[in-house]
Order: C-alpha cells, then sequence, then structure tokens
C-alpha cells in the first residue's frame, strides 16, 4: 500500500485538504473522518505512529491498517499455549506469537519436568500408582469434560488419567516421574476434576489443600522441595476418584500456561523474542528519536515478582536504550541510557493486581509516567536519547525480563515537547 | 509449520558449551549467543534451552513413592537447540 492511498487526507496536489490549525482527523484526532474511511475506521489514539491492539487483532502503522506480520515479529522454536478471556486453552505453534482475545502473552523460557505425556496419552509411561492396593490407575476417555473446561483444542485424544480409590479404605497416589533436581522455589499445577478429597503434592514438600472439583480446574501450588528427589503427586482420599491432565512441576514462583510434554528428560516451552520489524525506520520516520511517548494496557496478575516484567526495550544495545517495566518492588520503572548514562523514573508501588493503563513519556527535559491517567512520576532531567534501532515487546533485549503476563494493547507516537 | 532441527549438545562444563555454541555461531546472521545486563553470556533462550547439569533419573518405589535412589549429578552438562533451518556445526557438536 502507498502511502498516498492511505492518506486520503491529501489533496492531489500535496497539500493537507484540512485546515492547518486542526490535526488530521485520519491520523485518529477528534473530528470527522477523512473521505474514504468511516468513523469506525480509526480506533487508535492520536498521534500514533505505531498501535496494536492484541485483544481486538488489529494493528496499525504509520497512519494505515496493518496486518501482524507488519508490526510484529516472533521468535520462539517451540510450540506454547494462552488462554482466552473465557479461560479456553490455545495452542500456538512454533514462532507463532501467543495471541488471543486476552492479549499477547510475551513468556520466558520454562520446563515442565513431568516426564509423562501429560495430554493426550496413550499408555501409563511417567505416572505409577501408590499406596491403597484397591485403587486403579487408567487412561478414560473424558472428551466432553475437557471439552468443556476449555481444553479441547489441546486434549484433542479427550483421554485422561484416572485414579480410581472408590474401593480404596486409605489414600491412593499417582506419582509422576520427573524430579524436582534442586530444592530451589517449585511451582506446579494440573487440570482436575474429582468426586470429593483430592489434592496436589510435591512429596513429603506440601501443595494444594484437599479439595474437591467437579469439573476440570487448574490447581497450582509453589512450594519448596525437601530434597532434589521430590515429584509430583496426584492424591485421591479413599473412596473418591480423580481424574487429571495437563500436569506441570516448573522452577518458578508461578504457574505459567500449560507445557505439553513429550516425555523425556522434560520440555521445554521456549522463550518468546517478540519484536517490532523495521522499528529503525518507523522510529527516523516519525522522529521518535527526539522523544517519545505511549501507552499501554496490561493485565497485571501477580505482585512481588522476583523478576522485572519488560513491557518494552527499545534501543541500540543494553548501554543505549529506553525500557519501561513493573520492577519486582511492584513500581513502574522507566529507564533511560545513552552510552551507559541517562536517568530510571519510578513510580510508588502498584498496591494491587488488576488492569492497568500506563503511559509514558521519554522527552530529555520532561519525561513522566502516568498510571490509569494520573501522573505516577515525572522528571525535569535531561539526558541524550539513545538511539532506537530496534524495538523488542514483552522483554528486553538479550532475551530477559519476560512481561509473562497479557498485555493487551500497545501504543507509540511522539513526544510532545 | 516447518520441522524444526533439534541438537542436544553435551559438553563436560557449562564454559564448554559456551564455547562450543560460541565457535558455531561464527558467520551466522543470527548469534546462539547474547550478553545480559550484567555481561554474561547467555544462550539465545527463544531457540535454546538454557544450558543444564545432566542427572541420572534416580529411583522411586512405586509402592510407597519413596525415594530408593536420589538424583545424582553426571558431571555433564546439556543445551538442546532447536532451529528451523538445519546446522551442520551445531550438528558435529551434538554429534549427529
Amino acid at each position: 500500500m502507498s502511502y498516498i492511498l492511505r492518506s486520503a487526507g491529501f489533496t492531489p496536489g500535496g497539500s493537507p485538504s484540512w485546515p492547518l490549525s486542526q490535526p488530521p482527523s485520519w491520523r485518529g484526532f477528534a473530528g470527522v473522518p477523512a473521505p474514504g474511511f468511516s468513523a469506525g475506521t480509526i480506533w487508535w489514539q492520536p498521534g500514533d505512529v505505531l498501535a496494536l491492539d492484541f485483544v481486538n487483532g488489529r494493528y496499525m502503522r504509520e497512519g494505515g491498517a496493518a496486518s501482524l506480520a507488519a508490526v510484529l515479529s516472533a521468535s520462539r522454536t517451540s510450540p506454547a499455549t494462552w488462554f482466552t478471556q473465557a479461560d479456553v486453552l490455545r495452542t500456538f505453534a512454533a514462532n507463532a506469537p501467543a495471541i488471543t482475545d486476552r492479549g499477547l502473552y510475551a513468556g520466558e523460557q520454562r520446563i515442565n519436568k513431568c516426564r509423562n505425556f501429560n495430554a493426550n496419552p496413550t499408555d501409563l509411561t511417567g505416572v505409577a500408582k501408590a499406596g491403597d492396593a484397591a485403587a486403579t490407575l487408567t487412561l478414560v476417555d473424558d472428551t466432553a469434560e475437557l471439552a468443556a473446561a476449555g481444553l479441547g483444542e489441546v486434549c484433542t485424544s479427550g483421554m485422561a488419567f484416572k485414579l480410581d480409590n472408590s474401593a480404596g479404605a486409605t489414600n491412593a497416589q499417582a506419582y509422576v516421574t520427573g524430579n524436582s533436581g534442586n530444592t530451589n522455589v517449585h511451582t506446579m499445577s494440573v487440570y482436575m476434576r474429582s468426586t470429593g478429597s483430592v489434592r496436589m503434592v510435591l512429596s513429603s514438600s506440601g501443595g494444594t489443600n484437599w479439595t474437591g472439583p467437579a469439573v476440570y480446574t487448574r490447581l497450582s501450588a509453589t512450594v519448596t522441595p525437601a530434597n532434589s528427589s521430590q515429584q509430583l503427586v496426584i492424591e485421591a482420599a479413599a473412596g473418591k476418584i480423580v481424574w487429571f491432565v495437563l500436569n506441570q512441576l516448573e522452577e518458578a514462583i508461578f504457574a505459567s500456561p500449560p507445557i505439553v510434554t513429550e516425555g523425556g528428560t522434560g520440555t521445554t516451552r521456549l522463550a518468546d523474542a517478540i519484536t517490532i520489524p523495521d522499528f529503525a525506520a518507523t522510529a527516523a520516520a516519525s522522529g521518535l528519536e527526539g522523544g517519545f511517548a505511549g501507552e499501554a494496557i496490561v493485565d497485571i496478575t501477580r505482585l512481588a515478582d522476583s523478576a522485572s516484567r519488560l513491557l518494552w526495550d527499545f534501543g541500540a544495545g543494553i548501554s543505549d536504550r529506553a525500557c519501561l517495566g513493573i520492577a519486582p518492588d511492584n513500581t513502574v520503572e522507566l529507564s533511560v541510557k545513552a552510552a551507559g548514562a541517562g536517568p530510571v523514573l519510578s513510580t510508588a508501588a502498584l498496591g494491587s493486581t488488576g488492569q492497568y493503563t500506563l503511559e509514558w513519556q521519554v522527552l530529555s527535559g520532561a519525561s513522566a509516567i502516568k498510571v490509569n491517567g494520573a501522573v505516577a512520576a515525572s522528571s525535569s532531567a535531561t539526558f541524550t536519547m539513545p538511539s532506537l534501532t530496534d524495538g523488542y515487546i514483552g522483554q528486553s533485549r538479550s532475551g530477559a525480563s519476560h512481561l509473562n503476563e497479557a498485555l493487551r494493547e500497545l501504543h507509540l507516537r511522539g513526544a510532545a515537547a | 509449520m516447518s520441522e524444526l532441527h533439534r541438537y542436544t549438545i553435551r559438553a563436560g562444563s557449562r564454559a564448554a558449551l559456551i564455547a562450543g555454541l560460541d565457535a558455531a555461531q561464527a558467520g551466522k546472521a543470527r548469534p546462539f549467543l547474547v550478553q545480559d545486563e550484567t555481561g554474561d553470556t547467555q544462550v539465545d533462550a527463544s531457540r535454546i534451552r538454557y544450558p543444564y547439569e545432566e542427572m541420572t533419573a534416580g529411583e522411586v518405589d512405586p509402592e510407597t513413592g519413596t525415594c530408593l535412589t536420589p538424583p545424582a549429578l553426571t558431571g555433564f552438562w546439556l543445551c538442546e537447540v532447536w532451529l528451523e533451518e538445519p546446522d551442520a556445526e551445531l550438528a558435529a557438536l551434538a554429534g549427529v
């Protein structure tokens, strides 16, 4: 698409067809849309040069609607899963960004240490029964229940593990092969349904409380392994039955979206590397290197993560970049560096989880962060702008500090002096 | 989706793994290694599983769940590389 074709506000002679005292409506400013644009065409914010609405699957670059591939490049040579707003679990092929109506999930690398086949099992490889001798461990067709829980796209065969302790007089367990391997904090998770008291534990290290979900429900627990031999265990009280799939054991402080295991020595969900293609060209054409602003809408589901969660990282290198993220102390942090030097701007700590609109302005002498429309931090410090060579979304340029949350929207525009 | 090429690299230490990847990335458009914020060298986490210590499987009593033989370190380090295109240098490192 040529620039002229999508710039309906220009006359053939090249002069703007709107009064010079007013901003052009085709760029999203208030007013009557330019010829060729309906009112519904313009969904981005005034002045945006890049607008990514992951929730609604619509994208804009330099004033024109764009395909996802034109605004975002993704690398992750493993499959991944991610949830929809309705908690339906979707699968994504290698190098396909995990985007649903919940937003974009830019995830860090995770290993599911379980060595069974946790979805679509064809046998009991990696799962062993223990406890009451009257209990049975089998595979059963549970298609309807799995589909009702939104797992139909992942659990395509409909098969699930069933630990039936209905005839037991004492507890029974299903041990999943795969050790913690160390005593660092781990999080285990599983989808299970039951007829009564069941739980998930990490051998002798604790786990969930006794519970009894009647429909498939994802449970998780974060524990410290007592030793390196600890395994994920599904336990059913005497007289109870439990069905389960997608068991997961990760060395982490929270559960990531389910990782479908392949037996072996644990299964890797590689990290997302998400970039804006030709970012330097857009930055140069739009004057972003003189200062830029924007906003993001993000769902914060955890506080006090152990690592920073970056929304974006724009620059040319570790010592020459601007980045915005949520620090481990829950402050929103804007860092600007050129040749290793520059200011860091921090808000007060976010007090709760939930959906946040974060706005920023990176401009020497007038930088700011807004949280939900209110100025949360500002600075008149002067600095040299970094070179905006490349743009990373949801992680740092070194492949760390992943957001691991739903990024709903991202807008980028030039700064207003 | 094109078929991915997987290479499992085994070495006597993490440093040896990194050195192998460093040599294998020479002349390639996209490096296997990146520098993190602290200046340390890390693998490209979107294509390579972080290096980890190889361990034996250990043994558990299937009746009680009790650990009979705990997993033990073998002294080797592993990492796995997933690529869209075959890579002769990694194939040589992996011994395939």
